[in-house]
């Protein structure tokens, strides 16, 4: 390949930095992403978003979160300063999904999901832990949102994380990955601590079966009957 | 064990009955067969031979509310006679499962009933509140339980002493008596639980006052404070448990009641248990210091998932993507619009059907954001799937449409 002068892209940076705004958004509104924001925000909503989509695209990120969120803010009514600190925070947790899915291009398809999970509070090394092991069919979105929603029922990192990975040792069926949180849900609300009922389905799918597949925790369940004597 | 030392050994069958919509019932029946025995003094024992068979039942819709009901019957007998014995409740709950608070009160009414020569029976209503709250590895919980009723009694008495020689035993006429009274216990507890590892540790301060009647062989009379004092370690790993609860009276004479707990599952569905235990006076059931132990075999059948609140249902893959179902219960609503991602936040009108608000779309793989308008107002449920913070102090719901399997 060809290599590109350098003196021209500095140059044409440099013409680009120096332009009025409005030749900035003229250029960036011919991303064809951007036709759907039009008309719908505020214009320092899509100065701002039109800034950040660029970023967006040089980095290889999706543009679709950032316009999503732009839009959303518009639906709700926000004001456009907060709806910009958002877009702001947004694209930064992008680039914070990018970097824990790693390099592997494969990937990068899952990022906006990813993304979702982190602001979930999905803990992020147990993220990139889980990315690296991953193979390159498994959704990677849906999998470190189980990830959140285990974290937001109070199991601990290390431990959700044991329970995917003995998801995947049993072959990662995806059905069984959308069940394991009501599984966990289930057993909480019958008694158990989060760790407890995070380790009793772990320990179900090791042994081959589904998520389902756990017993009462301690204390619950029969026998319930009570003769004379026994209370 | 000493005196009071029990065998039983117990066979459990649970039968699972596949709930209509979904999850919302469950049955188990379970049987059995053992021995127990209980005293009062040093001097008095009895003990009791039995077959049982039990039946349990929960119904647990989507919501706050829950009902339960359970009852069982035991049929058996020791060298005095044949003897008999039955228990039964049914309540309702309400649990809101926030996180990491959770709050949950139960009310209930029950009964029970023993005969073995003499009767007895007891009948009440119960509530019990409970809060906890989670953080990280500690679990706080508090707890309470009113139980107010009342019991009566049918006494065979003699008029006079027996006459002992020459054997065999010869008695006097008998009478019948009867007496009845009031049964109150109530009190607390603050469970601190902390989980390190495979190892969950408890100490339970507790308090409970109780009056009623405690019956062994000669039927005396209880009434009286009882406050406990316990702890439990419980070593887990799976669905293996191994628990030992130990609680001590804190009035004299001191019981110490010791509560050995283990479960090993052998297959999917399939465990051994194992329970001993050694209990102090409970004015509720009517039974004094006892001791037992119980081997079983238990089999637990989930036909399916157990759903929460489903405002988002997976349907099947079209050309375009999955179809999936949105259901909102705002039964008092004028007007539900659904928006989300996949709308780009463009309001839908729902329909308004018997069971809510729904609107039918075909969604594309990935991970979705979405809420409702309810007349106007954004409202997202507080248990909604995948609940997020939206960066302006209000939450989304979220869905993930996995991958088509390849």
């Amino acid at each position: 390949m060809k290599p590109v002068p350098a003196f021209p892209v500095a140059f044409l940076a440099l013409v680009l930095s120096l332009a009025p705004p409005q030749v900035v958004r003229l250029a960036a509104q011919e991303r064809p992403e951007l036709e759907a924001v039009r008309g719908r925000v505020a214009p320092e909503v899509s100065r701002e978003l039109t800034v950040l989509v660029n970023d967006a695209a040089r980095r290889g990120l999706p543009a679709s979160a950032l316009i999503d969120k732009a839009l959303e803010g518009a639906a709700k009514h926000v004001p456009p300063a907060l709806v910009i600190g958002a877009l702001r925070e947004l694209a930064s947790t992008l680039r914070q999904a990018q970097s824990l899915l790693g390099g592997d291009p494969g990937h990068l398809r899952y990022v906006e999901g990813v993304a979702i999970a982190l602001q979930r509070n999905a803990p992020p090394e147990a993220v990139r832990r889980l990315a690296a092991g991953a193979s390159p069919r498994e959704d990677l979105g849906a999998t470190m949102n189980v990830l959140a929603d285990l974290a937001s029922r109070g199991v601990a990192p290390a431990t959700a994380e044991n329970v995917l990975l003995a998801w995947r040792a049993q072959g990662a069926d995806v059905d069984a990955l959308r069940r394991i949180p009501l599984v966990v849900t289930r057993l909480i609300r019958d008694g158990a601590l989060p760790a407890q009922a995070a380790q009793a389905v772990e320990g179900a799918l090791r042994r081959g079966g589904p998520p389902e597949s756990v017993g009462p925790p301690a204390g619950v369940g029969p026998p319930r009957g009570r003769p004379p004597g026994r209370s | 064990m000493r005196r009071y030392g029990a065998l039983a050994f117990t066979l459990l069958c649970l039968a699972h009955v596949n709930p209509i919509r979904a999850q919302s019932l469950a049955t188990w029946l379970e049987a059995g067969a053992g021995e127990s025995r209980w005293s009062s003094t040093a001097a008095t024992s009895a003990s009791l031979r039995y077959g049982m068979i039990g039946l349990r039942a929960e119904i647990d819709p989507p919501g706050l509310l829950a009902a339960h009901g359970r009852g069982a019957l035991g049929l058996g007998g020791d060298g005095n006679g044949a003897a008999g014995w039955w228990n039964g409740e049914a309540g309702v709950s309400i649990d809101h499962r926030g996180h990491p608070v959770r709050v949950h009160v139960a009310a209930s009414v029950w009964g029970l009933g023993y005969r073995q020569g003499w009767r007895y029976t007891a009948a009440g209503a119960r509530l019990a509140p409970m809060i906890s709250w989670q953080r990280g590895g500690w679990l706080i919980r508090g707890r309470g339980e009113v139980n107010a009723g009342g019991w009566s009694q049918q006494t065979v008495v003699l008029a006079g002493p027996p006459v002992v020689v020459p054997a065999p035993v010869t008695f006097p006429a008998s009478e019948l008596r009867r007496e009845s009274g009031k049964l109150l216990l109530a009190g607390g507890a603050v469970d601190l639980i902390h989980a390190r590892g495979p190892v969950w540790l408890r100490v339970s301060p507790a308090g409970y006052r109780g009056s009623g009647r405690a019956h062994d062989a000669w039927q005396s009379a209880v009434e009286g404070e009882l406050g406990m004092a316990s702890g439990s370690v419980t070593l887990s790993s799976g669905v293996r448990w191994f628990a030992i609860h130990q609680a001590t009276e804190s009035r004299p004479p001191r019981a110490v009641a010791v509560r050995l707990h283990a479960r090993v599952a052998l297959f999917d569905d399939w465990a051994v248990t194992l329970n001993a235990d050694t209990r102090p006076w409970d004015p509720l059931h009517g039974v004094l210091r006892g001791t037992y132990a119980q081997l079983g075999v238990e089999w637990r059948w989930l036909a399916r998932p157990l759903e929460p609140r489903s405002l988002a249902t997976l349907g099947a893959w079209t050309g375009e993507g999955r179809a999936v179902r949105f259901r909102l219960p705002a039964h008092g609503a004028t007007s539900v619009e659904l928006l989300g991602s996949f709308t780009a936040w463009q309001p839908i009108a729902m329909r308004r059907t018997a069971a809510g608000w729904e609107a039918n779309l075909v969604l594309p793989a990935g991970t979705h954001q979405f809420g409702f308008l309810v007349d106007g107002e954004w409202h997202v449920p507080g248990d909604a799937p995948g609940s997020v913070e939206d960066g302006w102090n209000r939450r989304n719901a979220t869905i993930t449409i996995p991958e088509r399997s390849r």
